[in-house]
């Protein structure tokens, strides 16, 4: 028994020191804008690909030396460092500083959207590297090609435990010591960066009280962006080192990997490095005792569960001075309302269109009946934008796992009605009616919702969102592990009054019924006393209970409708593509539902029928119409058919760009200063960059000088530089 | 006269620093009350246990007889206390009218289910509470035309004047103001204060304010009351405690303290 143990404390160590890789720049990086970073684990996973790409290169060549060997591992590991750094500072630049001094949410969907297209560039990188290397085949000889998987092994593989004489409690090998080794050097090293250097403390100052900081000469604009520079430093030697020691890199999308290092990020204590470093290897250790001792499939879901509580142990803030922040500060985090908008002023003129495009559809394509099933399922996607439409745009309530109660309703109505399913063919020998389907779809998802808002409703609004993440995946796995991951298929059509409907055209007609039932009662309840609360509550928490606002009813209430409302959509889903797997309640179909419903402008019906329509078309229509035009040219061999990753994720960050100065706004700025000075700066600094690149050497000088004086300034202006080391 | 909000030694501490230190206080129905004191002496701290954003530490308030210590801040607004806040908290994308309607919102019964199915009863009200409701702006001088307009682009002194509409939308029993007038040039402080007055002589609302500026206080407040460090250090007719020594102090003592430093 002891040897078991002492076995799952090796590999938690090993699995720890991955997790501490990413949890320490994720802490540093908390402290400094106070919100996580949801596409820190994408620059991680995007870096480790480079250090793959140039590894791969050099050592395919069978002569190279091992004092070589050892000069390119040193010459990636740099260039992996400034890779990463530069993806950092480029997550600082666009996912951050627009939205500085505006809502909390703002840098959390920003990051969502970057995350989302720094994986698809990952994954398209990987698919334009060459996966056959010439040379001799090792078993099928005179066979001319080596398939390449990852990169070739550098650090040898021994059993150290064997070497030094113990036995029998399983291996420990050079790379399980390479990583925890690196993983302590870094967390020491972030400690001793934070407590002794002039950066560090100003990262500190900032963490601590930004108005403050500034107030004693602190550059604000510039620590941010240090900690970013060097919270990507920081990934860059994670990635070289996960790379070097797991002989390839990280496969998986980076935000998941990222909620598990923000777990022991807060189990550490924010921006503590060596708590972020302790808390890893605990939870390294930790998933590895419950992967034996109970089943690997569940311990993702018991680290998402205990990310949750963390966070509802702490709804208001992670830090003291967060807390003491929010119970003063207005509580507003909002995604914008429209205001402007034909559409919203006069929901007439929605129904109407909405209308008209349905009865005219059918007609047109009547000569192309296969894309009648497609016009359907965009419906399901429609009704689904707009049950996310009342939580997000009505409530103000950023939910970034709402798939997860669409594929709750998907899989009632599998289970309900799908072919081979023991319990319920004792119980209904017959699939049962349409309408119990719906309903029973519509009724558990609704309590799934409310579960989850009872679980997260008390948070702060980033923290929510997180939450809602974390959740999402539960459900997915939840799914998985009870359901199968191969899905429910040959989902027979719907059967109303005990007759199939199995007319394609039958069902469209149907679902364009309910579709237009949903938008009318999405319109009446935003101009009703219910949705006038809502919005009160998105507006301003404490003001609307002040104005006798139920607040929690009413935010559960609106969980259950818009959970309800996503099951029903599954629920059409299934009994439409008649095919479910657990994917459904996938990160992807979170946002690209998000970007359905924020695009439009969020709040309101026809912002998410519009979203819907627009995100739909280019994902379904425009980039499959693209790619087989593309098919017979130079492009061929590789597909752009794949790229939704990066239509979702940039759809996502466009929408909250084109939003920013509303966005912003909602913080008390005014509206006629979209830009802040610092912007400003930045942004002349650019604009100056190809004049002073066209001048001479006098212009450089300057240039350089000036550059020096900014740099000097910056230093002068520390308060902190007395050099004392604090008690 | 009856006795509208009675707090019987309250008290709020923050981990070590008491905010609010035992304090006793009432207030008659048909007063406009006025609450003074020093920079952090616990005035808005005070209101906020009023209100339900704090549960006192120790103490206990009646409103109207019954106990309210600890009732959620919802509950307290449906039994008749409305307040507005120091630093304005409308909502601010939603128009100068939904602000008030959401004031309306104990007064109303249309439930999230009855949105959907809009029976007749349902409408009338909504159509009733809006008239009210711009009733209410023309009565705090706002006036009907920036009824349209989002709360957030109104200028400053009309916000102030939405959120006491807000406020008084509920028909409450006592209003709570916070510093009402505070960033406001003398001409604006005036017509403020006017406001207040009809607040209390047209609709018959009984108020109790907290207030810097010692002239607006001593002009309307039937009563006044003094916190210094948490603690009531005075109370009684605007005269008696403009001389009252210890008030003296507490201001003066706090000057030359800031001078100091």
């Amino acid at each position: 028994m002891s040897d078991i143990l002492v076995t799952l404390s090796l590999i938690g160590l090993s699995n720890g020191s991955v997790i501490a890789l990413n949890a320490i720049a994720l802490t540093l990086i908390y402290s400094a804008v106070r919100t996580l970073n949801l596409a820190h684990g994408d620059v991680f996973a995007l870096s480790s690909v480079l250090t793959m790409t140039i590894l791969r290169a050099a050592l395919a060549d069978p002569t190279v030396t091992t004092l070589g060997v050892i000069g390119w591992c040193i010459f990636t590991a740099l260039a992996t460092m400034a890779f990463g750094a530069l993806l950092s500072f480029l997550v600082e630049l666009l996912g951050f500083r627009p939205f500085r001094g505006g809502s909390r949410l703002a840098p959390i969907i920003a990051t969502l959207g970057i995350s989302f297209m720094l994986y698809q560039i990952a994954l398209v990188w990987q698919k334009l590297l060459p996966t056959y290397s010439s040379g001799d085949h090792r078993s099928v000889p005179g066979l001319p090609e080596v398939p390449v998987v990852g990169i070739p092994a550098i650090l040898p593989s021994i059993n150290l435990l064997d070497a030094i004489g113990i036995h029998g409690v399983g291996s420990l090998q050079p790379r399980d010591v390479v990583l925890f080794v690196v993983a302590i050097l870094v967390g020491f090293g972030t400690r001793e960066m934070l407590r002794r250097t002039r950066i560090g403390r100003a990262i500190r100052a900032c963490a601590q009280d930004p108005v403050a900081a500034q107030m004693v000469g602190v550059n604000y604009a510039g620590t941010i962006r240090m900690a970013f520079v060097i919270g990507g430093l920081l990934a860059g030697i994670g990635a070289f080192t996960f790379t070097l020691a797991k002989e390839g890199p990280v496969g998986a999308h980076g935000a998941e990997s990222g909620l598990t290092a923000f777990t022991a990020a807060i189990l550490g204590g924010i921006g503590n490095p060596l708590g972020a470093l302790g808390a890893a290897l605990m939870l390294g250790v930790f998933s590895a005792m419950t992967t034996y001792f109970i089943d690997a499939q569940w311990t993702p879901v018991l680290v998402f569960l205990l990310l949750v509580g963390l966070l509802m142990w702490r709804p208001t803030g992670l830090t003291a001075e967060d807390r003491q922040n929010d119970l003063t500060a207005p509580a507003t985090e909002v995604v914008v309302v429209d205001r402007r908008s034909i559409l919203r002023r006069q929901p007439k003129v929605l129904l109407l269109a909405m209308l008209a495009g349905l009865i005219v559809f059918p007609a047109l394509t009547a000569a192309e009946p296969y894309r009648l099933p497609v016009a359907t399922s965009f419906l399901v996607w429609i009704i689904l934008a707009l049950a996310l439409t009342i939580v997000v745009g009505m409530s103000g309530v950023l939910d970034i796992g709402f798939a997860g109660t669409f594929a709750v309703g998907a899989y009632v109505a599998a289970n309900l009605t799908g072919p081979a399913i023991a319990w319920r063919e004792a119980l209904f020998p017959v699939p049962p009616d349409a309408v119990f389907v719906v309903l029973a779809s519509a009724l558990v998802a609704g309590g799934v919702g409310v579960l989850r808002g009872m679980l997260t409703s008390r948070m702060r609004a980033d923290y929510l969102a997180i939450a809602t993440l974390a959740l999402g995946l539960v459900i997915q796995d939840v799914i998985k592990y009870t359901s199968g991951v191969g899905g429910i298929s040959a989902i027979p059509p719907p059967r109303f009054l005990g007759a199939p409907i199995s007319s394609q055209l039958t069902q469209y007609v149907i679902l364009g019924v309910i579709v237009t039932l949903v938008v009318i009662a999405t319109i009446r309840l935003q101009h009703s006393r219910a949705g006038r609360a809502l919005a009160a509550i998105r507006e301003d928490e404490y003001a609307a209970a002040a104005s006798g606002v139920n607040v929690g009813a009413y935010k559960t209430s609106a969980f259950f409708i818009s959970s309800a409302l996503a099951g029903l959509a599954g629920a059409m889903y299934a009994s439409v593509v008649s095919y479910v797997d657990p994917d459904l309640a996938g990160f992807h179909i979170s946002v690209m539902t998000l970007a359905m419903a924020t695009i439009g402008g969020a709040g309101s019906a026809a912002g998410a029928v519009l979203g819907a329509l627009a995100i739909l078309g280019i994902d379904r229509i425009a980039i499959p119409a693209l790619a087989s035009s593309l098919e017979n040219s130079a492009w061929q061999g590789f597909s752009i058919r794949e790229l939704s990753y990066l239509v979702f994720g940039l759809a996502l960050y466009l929408s909250l760009l084109g939003w920013r100065r509303q966005v912003t706004g909602l913080a008390g700025k005014s509206e006629q200063e979209p830009w802040n000075p610092d912007q400003l700066l930045t942004f002349c600094w650019w604009a100056e960059a190809p004049h002073r690149l066209g001048l001479g050497i006098g212009r450089m000088r300057v240039a350089v000088a000036h550059a020096g004086t900014r740099t000097r300034t910056f230093l002068d202006r520390n308060v902190f530089d007395d050099g004392g080391d604090d008690a | 006269m009856t006795v509208l909000l009675k707090a019987d030694h309250v008290t709020k501490k923050f981990g070590g620093l008491t905010a609010v230190n035992r304090v006793d206080f009432e207030i008659e129905v048909g007063m406009i009350a006025g609450l003074i004191g020093p920079n952090g002496a616990g005035k808005t701290t005070f209101f906020n246990n009023i209100t339900g954003l704090y549960m006192p530490t120790e103490g206990a308030i009646y409103f109207d007889g019954q106990p309210i210590t600890g009732l959620k801040p919802h509950v307290i607004q449906k039994r008749g206390i409305s307040r507005t806040f120091q630093n304005i908290r409308l909502f601010g994308q939603l128009s100068a009218l939904e602000n008030v309607l959401v004031g309306e919102h104990v007064r109303l019964h249309g439930s999230i289910f009855e949105a959907f199915f809009r029976p007749r009863r349902v409408m009338t009200e909504e159509a009733d509470a809006k008239e009210k409701a711009l009733k209410i702006l023309d009565f705090v001088g706002l006036g009907r035309k920036i009824a349209e307009q989002a709360a957030r682009n109104l200028p400053y002194g009309s916000q102030r004047r939405l959120e006491i509409a807000r406020a008084l939308a509920s028909d409450p029993k006592l209003l709570l103001l916070d510093e009402p007038t505070a960033g406001m040039n003398p001409q604006e402080k005036k017509e403020l204060t006017d406001l207040v007055k009809h607040v209390r002589n047209e609709m018959g609302v009984t108020v109790l304010l907290i207030e810097h500026d010692m002239r607006v206080v001593m002009g309307i407040s039937d009563r006044v009351t003094v916190l210094d460090h948490g603690e009531k250090i005075a109370e009684g007719l605007p005269l008696e405690v403009q001389k009252n020594p210890q008030v003296i102090e507490a201001y003066l003592g706090t000057g030359a303290a800031a001078e100091g430093a």
